[in-house]
C-alpha cells in the first residue's frame, strides 16, 4: 500500500486510537447514546486533528523545544473553540447534547498525541493525512458504539424509530443499561476483544512473568 | 541551539497566541449574530408558550415561531414613570445591551435585591391581544441566581395582577436541585396568584406546601422548593424586583388602574 494511504487506513483498525491505544475514551463514553451527536462529535475531532496536525507540522522547525507543548495545546485549544463556536452557531440542537464536550477535546489524549508523535517529525502532507486518519478512527468507534446503544437502548437510529418501544405499543424492550455511559465501556471492550481476535498480531505478547503464566506452568 | 534562545522564544510565544486570538475572536464575532438568533428564538418560543399559543401537542417548529411571534404586540416601557415609549423599535431594543445600560440608572443597593447594579431605562413587554382586549401580559426578568445569573419570563392575566406563569429558561442552578425551578408541577405553583396585595405592594412569596392552598396567604403564595432555598429565594427577589417600585411597578400600577391603555 502507498504511504499516504497507510497514513489514513492504519488508524481505522491496525492503529486505532480508543481500540488499540485506548485514547480519548472519555468523550466515547460520554457522547455516544445516540448517533446523530456520535457523528457530530467525530467530525469535530476530525476537524481538530487535520488542523492542529498542519500547524504543528509548519511550525515544527521554529518552536522552541521548551515551550512546544504549551504552543501546541494554544493551537488546539484555539480550534477546539472555532469549532464549538461553529456548532452553537449552526448546530445548535447537537450543541446542547454536546454540551462540554466539545471544549474536553482539547484534553482529548489522541490530539495532543498525534501532534507530538507524528506531526513534530513529519511534513505538512502526510501530517495532514494522518490527522484525517486517525479521526476517522475515533469516529468509526464512536459510530459503532453510538448506533448500538441507540439501537439497543431506544429501538432507533438517527431518530428514526426501528424497533418499536414496548411503551409505544410495540413489541420491544429497549436495554435501559444501554442508555447509561456504563454500556460504553462494556461495548469498547467487546470491540477490542472482536479486533484483537480477528487480528491476532495485534494482540501483545504477554510478558514472561505474568501471574496466570505462572500458574499455568505450575511454577 | 539559536532556536532555544530566551529572545526567540519569547518571539515565538508571542506570535503563536496573536495568531491564535485573531483567528478565534474572528470565528467568534463573526458566528456571534447567528448564535445569538437561536437564543432569541428559543426565547421567543417560551413567550408563545406563555401567552397561551402553544401546540397542543409536539414543538413548534422554528419557521412557525418566528411567524407566530409576530401575532404578539411588543411594548416598550419607560420603568421610571410608567409609560409606553415610542422613540425606540421594541424589537431591536435589547435592555442588557451596554449600549443601553450607560444610559440607564444605577440600583441603589437597598433597592438592588436581584443583583443587577444597574438597568436600563426602558423594558419591553409582550402582550397577547385577543378582541382588542389585553388577555396576557409578558415581562421579561433578569437576575443573579446561586451560581449564575437567571433569565426568565412572567406572565400576568389582562387584570395585570393575576400570575398566569412564569419560565426561567436561562439558569445555571445546581442539578438535581436547584434546577427543579424548571419542572412544570412547581411552575404551575405560580400560576392564578394575585402579584399585588391591596395596597399595590408586591405580595408574591414562597411557602411551604402545606400553604399553598389555604389561608389569607395562599392567594400570594407558590412552593417554596425545600432543599433548593438559595434558589428560590433568587427566583422570588429576582420577581419581586421587576414587579417593584424600580422595575415594571409603575406601569402595573396604572394597568391596574385603567390609566394606561394598552393596544
Amino acid at each position: 500500500m502507498n504511504p499516504g494511504r497507510r497514513l489514513i487506513v492504519d488508524p481505522l483498525l491496525d492503529q486505532n486510537p480508543i481500540m488499540l491505544q485506548v485514547l480519548g475514551v472519555c468523550s466515547a463514553l460520554a457522547v455516544t447514546r445516540e448517533l446523530q451527536p456520535a457523528l457530530i462529535m467525530g467530525v469535530a475531532v476530525i476537524c481538530v486533528l487535520a488542523y492542529t496536525n498542519v500547524a504543528v507540522s509548519l511550525l515544527r522547525r521554529v518552536m522552541p523545544r521548551s515551550i512546544r507543548l504549551i504552543l501546541e495545546v494554544t493551537l488546539i485549544a484555539s480550534a477546539v473553540i472555532v469549532v464549538d463556536e461553529a456548532l452553537k452557531a449552526y448546530a445548535p440542537d447537537t450543541s446542547r447534547i454536546l454540551t462540554v464536550f466539545v471544549g474536553l477535546i482539547v484534553t482529548n489524549c489522541i490530539v495532543l498525541g498525534r501532534a507530538e508523535a507524528f506531526a513534530m517529525h513529519n511534513r505538512v502532507l502526510p501530517s495532514l493525512l494522518d490527522g484525517i486518519g486517525n479521526g476517522l478512527g475515533y469516529a468509526l468507534v464512536l459510530a459503532l458504539v453510538a448506533a448500538c446503544r441507540e439501537l439497543v437502548g431506544a429501538g432507533s437510529l438517527l431518530g428514526y424509530t426501528l424497533l418499536q418501544p414496548v411503551a409505544n405499543g410495540g413489541w420491544f424492550q429497549p436495554n435501559q443499561l444501554m442508555q447509561q455511559p456504563a454500556s460504553a465501556f462494556f461495548l469498547i471492550a467487546v470491540l477490542i476483544w472482536l479486533l484483537r481476535g480477528w487480528r491476532r498480531y495485534l494482540a501483545e505478547p504477554a510478558a514472561e512473568d505474568a501471574p496466570w503464566r505462572r500458574q499455568e506452568e505450575g511454577r | 541551539v539559536s532556536r532555544e534562545r530566551i529572545g526567540r522564544t519569547v518571539l515565538v510565544a508571542a506570535s503563536v497566541a496573536l495568531a491564535c486570538s485573531l483567528v478565534v475572536s474572528t470565528v467568534v464575532i463573526y458566528l456571534r449574530p447567528m448564535q445569538l438568533a437561536w437564543v432569541e428564538l428559543d426565547r421567543n418560543r417560551v413567550i408563545l408558550d406563555l401567552a397561551g399559543l402553544a401546540p397542543d401537542a409536539g414543538d413548534f417548529s422554528d419557521r412557525e415561531v418566528a411567524a407566530r411571534f409576530r401575532e404578539l404586540d411588543v411594548v416598550l416601557i419607560d420603568l421610571a414613570t410608567g409609560w409606553p415609549d415610542s422613540n425606540f423599535d421594541p424589537l431591536l431594543y435589547d435592555p442588557r445591551d451596554a449600549r443601553n445600560l450607560a444610559p440607564g440608572v444605577a440600583i441603589p443597593q437597598e433597592l438592588d435585591i436581584a443583583k443587577l447594579g444597574r438597568r436600563a431605562n426602558l423594558a419591553p413587554v409582550y402582550l397577547r391581544v385577543e378582541n382588542g382586549s389585553v388577555r396576557y401580559l409578558i415581562l421579561p426578568l433578569w437576575g443573579q441566581g446561586m451560581w449564575a445569573p437567571m433569565r426568565g419570563l412572567l406572565a400576568l392575566r389582562g387584570d395585570c395582577n393575576t400570575v398566569a406563569g412564569i419560565d426561567i429558561y436561562e439558569h445555571g442552578e445546581t442539578p438535581g436541585i436547584g434546577d427543579r425551578i424548571d419542572l412544570a408541577k412547581w411552575r404551575a405553583s405560580w400560576s392564578g396568584r394575585k402579584a399585588f396585595g391591596p395596597d399595590g405592594r408586591v405580595m408574591l412569596a414562597a411557602r411551604g406546601s402545606g400553604r399553598l392552598s389555604a389561608g389569607e396567604e395562599a392567594a400570594h403564595a407558590f412552593d417554596a422548593i425545600s432543599g433548593a432555598t438559595v434558589t428560590v429565594n433568587a427566583v422570588s427577589r429576582m420577581v419581586r424586583y421587576w414587579l417593584g417600585e424600580h422595575g415594571f411597578g409603575p406601569f402595573l400600577a396604572r394597568c391596574r388602574s385603567g390609566e394606561v391603555s394598552l393596544p
